[in-house]
């Protein structure tokens, strides 16, 4: 009598396991994570005042030539309040824009004043507004005072095209103007037009932002409060 | 050259993971059947782990790069400099989400198709979960591929190599052969 031969075909189990191998892997990276946070804490990094202003790598105008510029070489990291130390003055503008024109003058009397104390680095955007096209020629004409585009709102050159930059107010500039075409510091910042100023601590972080000041400061009243109060 | 990561402790103990990872995945070749399942799926878990905390390393680096502007672990000069990378704002982040996190996440989703198939071998949903993994590593090594020629050509002063970030990419291509040869093995019936 021929024998039946069982064969066992191997099966999965009965409960699903999917769900505890879930938790696990979660709770591996739970540890993990928690780990990292008690041993080197993520900074909050933003444009607002208190947090560590973000960081970017441009290409600015000094002059003389375009170099590479980085924020964080401008941080002193081990700066604590009380301490010498230079603050940062991040300006956004626009070569085109009426109101940056004016403010030429402001920022010239701001550099005279405050230029031993504070850093001055203007952004160079170009906003979406007809009339505003620029580009590094013009960057470098508004910066220096020079000679560029005419006075016969044909487009060409500063104010809206409608100025030769030489005629901007005040004196030729002398700080970095980063290039900021591109539009990344920019959206970083959280910045929606121009001019706007913000004030950084020697160390980065954020001291003063026009955005949130709500008009009870201007940037006179922080330079005086924050790096002459320091 | 700069190498002084070779004297840190936590190198040394991420490049163990590695080489015991990839270890157990040549073993496999000599093995067949369960055994083979086994170890073949224990190597793709064991280079999850190391993948997961070689990510958690890259990511406490870039959070004391940005407070403090330095770390311990990282050199700054030289060819092999994670400062470099790890620091880099155009490109330590994708959708403002630091590298190391998202290694931890993706080496975590890895870690959980393997630790289920490793949980219930013979379970029905197994090659799903084996396709899964192939599929997954095969995105991962596309933003391997992309990281590495950021390190060679983009970053500044480029080249630089970061080590950590090595370890961590030569993972991923570990679990992706762990994967590869889990799914062969499926195929063939041997399981």
């Amino acid at each position: 009598m021929a024998r039946r031969r069982v064969t066992t075909i191997q099966k999965g189990k009965d409960e699903d396991v999917r769900m505890m191998a879930a938790l696990a892997a979660v709770g591996v990276m739970s540890i993990v994570l928690f780990s990292v946070f008690i041993i080197s804490p993520p900074a909050t990094v933003g444009p607002n005042e208190g947090e560590l202003a973000p960081d970017f790598v441009a290409s600015a105008y000094n002059g003389g030539e375009w170099d590479e510029f980085r924020l964080t070489d401008q941080f002193d990291r081990d700066w604590t309040a009380g301490e010498d130390g230079k603050f940062i003055l991040i300006q956004f503008m626009d070569s085109d824009c009426p109101y940056c024109w004016r403010d030429g003058e402001t920022m010239s009397e701001l550099h005279s004043q405050w230029g031993g104390k504070v850093t001055f680095i203007s952004i160079a955007v170009e906003l979406g507004i007809q009339g505003h096209g620029s580009d590094r020629d013009e960057i470098e004409a508004f910066r220096d005072k020079t000679n560029y585009g005419t006075d016969s709102n044909d487009g060409n050159g500063c104010n809206s095209g409608g100025s030769n930059c030489v005629e901007r107010p005040g004196s030729a500039h002398a700080w970095n103007y980063v290039d900021d075409y591109n539009l990344n510091i920019l959206r970083d910042y959280g910045v929606s037009g121009t001019p706007f100023m913000v004030l950084l601590q020697p160390d980065g972080y954020v001291a003063w932002n026009q955005g949130q000041s709500g008009g009870l400061m201007n940037i006179e009243q922080a330079l005086q409060t924050y790096v002459e109060g320091n | 050259m700069n190498t002084d990561f070779l004297s840190e402790p936590i190198f040394l103990v991420l490049l163990a993971g590695l080489l015991s990872s990839s270890f157990l995945s040549i073993n496999a070749k000599n093995q067949t059947g369960s055994e083979r399942t086994n170890t073949l799926v224990t190597s793709a878990l064991a280079f999850s782990l190391t993948g997961i905390l070689t990510s958690a390393v890259t990511y406490a680096i870039y959070n004391s790069m940005i407070a403090k502007g330095h770390s311990s672990l990282c050199s700054s000069d030289g060819f092999i400099s994670c400062a470099e990378i790890l620091s880099n704002p155009s490109f330590n982040t994708m959708l403002s989400l630091p590298w190391g996190l998202i290694g931890i996440s993706g080496f975590g989703l890895l870690l959980y198709l393997v630790l289920s198939i490793r949980m219930d071998p013979h379970a029905r949903w197994v090659s799903n979960h084996l396709d899964y993994s192939w599929y997954a590593s095969i995105v991962g090594m596309v933003i391997v591929g992309f990281l590495i020629i950021v390190e060679l050509f983009f970053v500044n002063g480029a080249p630089h190599i970061c080590a950590y970030c090595t370890i961590a990419h030569l993972s991923m291509i570990g679990f992706l052969v762990s994967a590869h040869n889990l799914r062969e093995h499926k195929a063939n019936g041997d399981w």
